[in-house]
């Protein structure tokens, strides 16, 4: 396992933003492609460029919640951005410009972050409370929908949004000890999701593979760092389950960009790189593969574009260049080559039809 | 033990008296948060958060049960945070696992939607109770 980045300093490969700012929650992509957005624990956003340095007018009170929450979530759509804390959120329209020029509409909903689905939406993991989805309906209404949680019998923990090569808008989610469940998706429709449970397992993280030519390709995560290897989250109904014995610690989250899976647990940021090969038709799963390990107590990671993956800490953010960690890794290629401890190919999976009922409301401008 | 009887003996610092109650283990029913640890720990987890002072503006005490670097699940719902109510005298005090709650928890716990505060998180961590990056993924609802 390699030490800690902190002790080599910055680095073609590393970089150190924001050093000693111990008040961050959140780190992510900025909308559009000029720099950096970053939470706070008492609620505010700032932005910085891909250096770190930090410009334009913090946004205080990003959720208009009034509790100082840590924001847990931000994203970026269609002019908008959405920003959230377990007791708050609020879509905001010129969030990133001069604070006489912002608009905001407080959501009220507390939620484990958001992420930009499409046609402009936003989709919000509300816990046991289900699914949310935000979205602009017209110039001066914001209409939000929940699937509710009582009736689907989920923990929301994580959600993604994929959309197949025929335009199809499919969303899938993590789901605490429920499995992973997903179903085709349009904004102010019914969301009908079949869900995916492996016993025991405890789903907290899913993110998309990055492969163009599998758009509807997933990985999905539990806490014991078990890695599912969806090549298509609508029909796989068997996916690989790969396990990393070398993986220690208590798993936080998945990301996948380019040909590199990044896994964070408890302990340490684990790199696999071309964890399934894919063609034409063709999606497998690599029994040998390079990885790498990075020693850090890390609270957060997030991917921007497939250029920088953030590594939130406690006390700043580190900056790492996926370019460079593709040359590290094709360098002393054999010395870094593992195998995972197991690969099931056939798991006993259980699906079910999970019942869900939407509400409605629209929030007014 | 009977687990309906009052702990026997009061807490170090304080010296409440503590009850471990029928409904959070198993009497209450599906709706009711219930315990999943031996009455001793659940007692040390109420005497440690009291040792501490891991208390809210309401007087309710907060524990968690913390093994080497990792937190324990306390509840039949993985909850690893519990909440200790004060008493009304001349009774004792209560408490149940609180948060986080997983999915089967029933819709009346999953309805509560109960949380530990920012300051009670703060208050862990100062007691080393929490590390410094268990506190700040508390905070934002993430598992430690």
């Amino acid at each position: 396992m390699n030490k800690s980045p902190l002790e080599h300093g910055n680095t073609q490969l590393w970089k150190t933003l924001l050093k000693g700012r111990e008040d961050l929650s959140w780190a992510g992509a900025s909308a559009g492609d000029h720099g950096f957005c970053f939470g706070t624990e008492d609620g505010a956003v700032l932005w910085t460029n891909f250096d770190g340095v930090q410009y334009g007018d913090p946004l205080p009170n990003a959720t208009l919640d009034n509790y100082d929450e840590a924001i847990n979530g931000i994203a970026f759509n269609a002019g908008h951005m959405v920003a959230t804390s377990r007791s708050g959120s609020a879509i905001w329209k010129n969030a990133e410009g001069k604070a006489s020029k912002r608009k905001a509409v407080r959501i009220g909903i507390g939620s484990h972050g958001v992420v930009a689905g499409h046609d402009g939406a936003f989709n919000m993991a509300l816990n046991v409370g289900g699914l949310m989805s935000v979205h602009e309906s017209s110039p001066s209404h914001i209409s939000t929908f929940t699937s509710a949680s009582d009736a689907m019998d989920l923990n929301v923990y994580r959600t993604v949004s994929l959309t197949s090569t025929a335009g199809r808008q499919v969303v899938a989610l993590a789901a605490r000890f429920g499995g992973v469940a997903m179903g085709l998706y349009k904004p102010g429709d019914m969301l009908n999701l079949t869900a995916l449970e492996l016993p025991d397992a405890d789903f907290i993280d899913i993110c998309s593979t990055g492969k163009s030519n599998f758009p509807l390709a997933a990985y999905a995560l539990t806490r014991d760092s078990h890695i599912l290897a969806f090549q298509d989250v609508m029909t796989d109904r068997k996916p690989n389950v790969v396990h990393y014995e070398g993986i220690p610690g208590v798993a936080y989250r998945i990301l996948a960009a380019g040909d590199f899976v990044f896994v964070l647990t408890s302990k340490a940021l684990h790199v696999i790189y071309k964890l399934v090969e894919c063609s034409l038709g063709y999606f497998k799963v690599i029994r040998r593969t390079p990885s790498t390990s990075f020693v850090l107590e890390a609270i957060d990671i997030s991917l921007v574009g497939n250029k920088w993956l953030l590594v939130l800490l406690a006390d700043g953010v580190l900056r790492l260049d996926l370019h460079e960690l593709a040359k590290d890794l094709a360098s002393d290629f054999e010395d870094k080559v593992s195998s995972p401890t197991d690969v099931w190919a056939n798991p006993v999976v259980k699906v079910r039809q999970l019942d869900s009922h939407k509400s409605d409301f629209a929030l007014v401008k | 033990m009977d687990e309906s009887k009052p702990y026997p003996g009061p807490t170090q610092f304080s010296g409440h008296y503590y009850q471990m109650t029928p409904k959070h283990h198993g009497v209450g029913g599906p709706s009711a948060s219930r315990w999943d640890v031996s009455p001793d720990d659940e007692f040390r987890v109420f005497d440690t958060g009291d040792f501490y002072r891991i208390v809210d503006y309401k007087g309710k005490v907060y524990g968690v049960w913390k093994v080497g670097e990792e937190l324990r699940s306390l509840g039949t719902f993985d909850q690893v945070v519990a909440i200790f109510y004060p008493p009304s005298p001349p009774d004792r005090w209560h408490g149940h696992p609180l948060f986080p709650v997983r999915s089967a928890a029933p819709s009346v716990m999953k309805r509560q939607r109960m949380k530990p505060s920012k300051q009670v998180l703060e208050l862990l961590e100062v007691a080393e109770l929490v590390t410094h990056v268990q506190r700040k993924r508390l905070a934002k609802g993430d598992h430690p």
